[in-house]
């Protein structure tokens, strides 16, 4: 994350093909980016993001706004991209297996080192993949935008096309279900 | 029915956007939050923790490409102008539709209701038809009378005193018009010679006769087209300059077979060869005496037309007989004189080609000056087939030097030779001998 300061010279930079402004915008946002798109799309995940950031900057030229404003438009570029992908998919009618059946190979099935294995899980990926798990996908995409991309209810609510109070009910159910998921006790008459 | 009292808490934060808002980030304190959200919470900053190695692997490469791609955008915004074309051609495409589409619709519409058959047709009929017909056919307008005489003018036949017209009066352009290559002009210049003077003798350019009939004129200035069609060349250098063309034209001494054959007849084929002569131009187109303008008026005078003996007459050769020395001064009183008017002004060119020695006006006055009538001057008639244009009446102007079997011309064998004899009837023919332009057509012997 940047601040508001420094983004507006970093993406200046960048429209002007600068290596290093690039490289700070990569670095700062890539991360969550890369978060974002492999719980909602595991399988394409790096793909989308590439395509992503090449799109980031044949028209990061044109940008002009703060810092929540161009992670705002980040996003909103990467939930099209991803949106495409699935028609892409849709279309194609096939169905590419999870990419951990080939190259990840289970860490205690060859004697690995268990402790490894828990730390993936407890990792950045592992704690979003295990806070959108039990979610719908439209409450694991509110609570994906509002947590790790760290966007306000307004702007979720403008990339995912709806009003912000249809937002915020989505992220109220979503935290009841978080509360079961979790071993709270939330009970309703 | 009891609510327990974390689903109370859950519901408060639904009502409490900072609270909301807090608990998504991670940050709530609250001391009565329920034991789940230290969990939630916990799960909340892992996911924005910072980032791991794998998340960065591609790094280089992204950022190379993202640099391409960045100044490669730049580029690719500048030109515009494809969109441009594009945007053009399709806006184009959808008028000439457009167009299409409405003017088939107007023809289908027309069509239909029979207003072409019941409006336009007569409307084409009334208004269209007679103008064309009004315009299009020049010999109707030659016969037409003079300016003079209240006809309007134009541009068949053109007024001497009108500028673009030479002062000799053969050759009558109108300034900056285009030059006469057509059937309409050779009919002009027939009026403007044969059917001219009527009521207004002096000024007329042309030749002489009055008597030259309508009729004659007719039929001459229906054959003429493909004469002047068949002779650009002359027409083109006339406009240009018109003194010299005058001269140029009657030393031609192609044969003309016109003489021997009635008037209207000749003139289609005596046109081609005069227009050629090269070699015989020369020595007539002598520039001395092709000068008449300052000269004509005296000659026009009829105390100058006294020189009677001037006209050699029909004793000097026998009616039929071609003049060995003077080539139109076959002098035969019979028939209608031709060589005066193939020679339709016998310019001083002429005169010098004839080896006249008295190139005096008297000659020319005498011819002007005859009153005395007789048969109408074919010379008229076959005036108007070389008339085309300047260049043909000068180049049937050699005809009158060049010795024609037909008809004997008086006037020019009075130009040719000096001896004495009758009248020329050619010259008899000129309506009045009041004095005025110089009537170059007529007079052989103009001096220069």
């Amino acid at each position: 994350m940047m601040h508001d300061t420094e983004i507006s010279d970093v993406v200046l930079a960048a429209g002007q093909g600068e290596h290093w402004a690039l490289t700070e915008l990569f670095r700062a946002y890539q991360p969550r980016l890369l978060r974002y798109l492999r719980s909602q799309c595991p399988e394409a995940a790096e793909d989308i993001a590439s395509e992503v950031w090449i799109g980031v900057a044949r028209t990061i030229g044109n940008f002009h706004g703060d810092e929540a404003g161009f992670r705002g438009w980040l996003f909103t570029i990467a939930r099209r991209r991803l949106i495409e992908h699935r028609r892409r998919m849709a279309r194609q009618r096939t169905q590419a297996l999870p990419r951990d059946l080939f190259e990840t190979p289970s860490p205690l099935a060859d004697g690995g080192d268990p402790a490894g294995a828990l730390l993936d899980r407890v990792g950045a990926q592992g704690a979003v993949d295990e806070l959108v798990a039990e979610l719908s996908p439209e409450q694991a995409e509110a609570v994906l935008l509002r947590v790790v991309a760290g966007l306000p209810v307004d702007q979720v609510a403008e990339i995912m096309g709806r009003s912000p109070g249809s937002v915020r009910v989505l992220c109220h159910r979503a935290l009841r279900r978080l509360a079961i998921q979790l071993g709270g006790e939330v009970r309703t008459a | 029915m009891t609510v327990d009292r974390d689903a109370l808490w859950a519901d408060m934060v639904q009502f409490d956007p900072p609270t909301a808002d807090r608990v998504w980030d991670g940050d709530v304190s609250d001391p009565d939050a329920p034991g789940w959200y230290g969990q939630l919470g916990d799960l909340i900053h892992r996911a924005r923790g910072p980032a791991e190695t794998d998340e960065l692997v591609d790094e280089p490469v992204l950022v190379d490409t993202m640099r391409r791609a960045s100044l490669g955008a730049a580029l690719v915004a500048l030109p515009r102008r494809p969109q441009v074309r594009t945007v053009g051609r399709v806006v184009a495409m959808k008028a000439t539709a457009a167009v299409t589409a409405v003017s088939m619709v107007g023809v289908a519409a027309a069509a239909t209701t029979g207003i072409v058959a019941s409006v336009v047709v007569p409307a084409f009929n009334e208004k269209v038809l007679p103008a064309i017909q009004a315009h299009v056919l020049p010999a109707e307008e030659t016969l037409d009378p003079p300016r003079d005489a209240g006809g309007p003018p134009s541009a068949t036949s053109l007024h001497p005193d009108d500028p673009g017209c030479t002062t000799d009066g053969v050759v009558c352009t109108a300034p900056g018009a285009p030059v006469v290559v057509g059937p309409a002009p050779a009919s002009a210049l027939t009026t403007a010679i044969a059917a001219e003077p009527t009521s207004d003798a002096p000024s007329t350019s042309t030749t002489a006769s009055t008597t030259a009939s309508t009729a004659t004129t007719e039929a001459v200035s229906a054959v003429p087209a493909p004469v002047v069609a068949a002779d650009p060349a002359p027409v083109d250098a006339a406009p240009v300059d018109p003194g010299p063309v005058d001269a140029t034209p009657f030393v031609e001494p192609a044969p003309d077979p016109a003489p021997a054959d009635p008037p209207p007849a000749d003139p289609p084929p005596a046109d081609p060869a005069p227009v050629d002569p090269a070699p015989v131009d020369p020595p007539r187109s002598d520039p001395a005496p092709v000068v008449p303008a300052p000269v004509d008026p005296p000659a026009a005078d009829p105390g100058a037309a006294a020189p009677a003996p001037v006209d050699p007459g029909p004793p000097s050769t026998p009616p039929g007989s071609p003049d060995p020395g003077a080539a139109a001064a076959v002098a035969t009183p019979g028939p209608p004189v031709q060589a005066a008017a193939r020679a339709p002004a016998p310019t001083p060119a002429a005169d010098a080609a004839a080896s006249v020695p008295d190139p005096t006006p008297a000659a020319d006055a005498a011819v002007d000056a005859d009153p005395t009538p007789g048969p109408p001057d074919h010379a008229a008639a076959h005036a108007p087939a070389p008339a085309p244009g300047p260049p043909h009446d000068a180049a049937h102007a050699p005809n009158a030097a060049t010795p024609t079997p037909g008809p004997p011309d008086h006037g020019a064998a009075n130009a040719a030779t000096p001896t004495p004899g009758p009248p020329d009837h050619g010259a008899a023919n000129a309506p009045t001998p009041t004095p005025g332009p110089p009537d170059h057509a007529a007079v052989p012997g103009q001096p220069g």
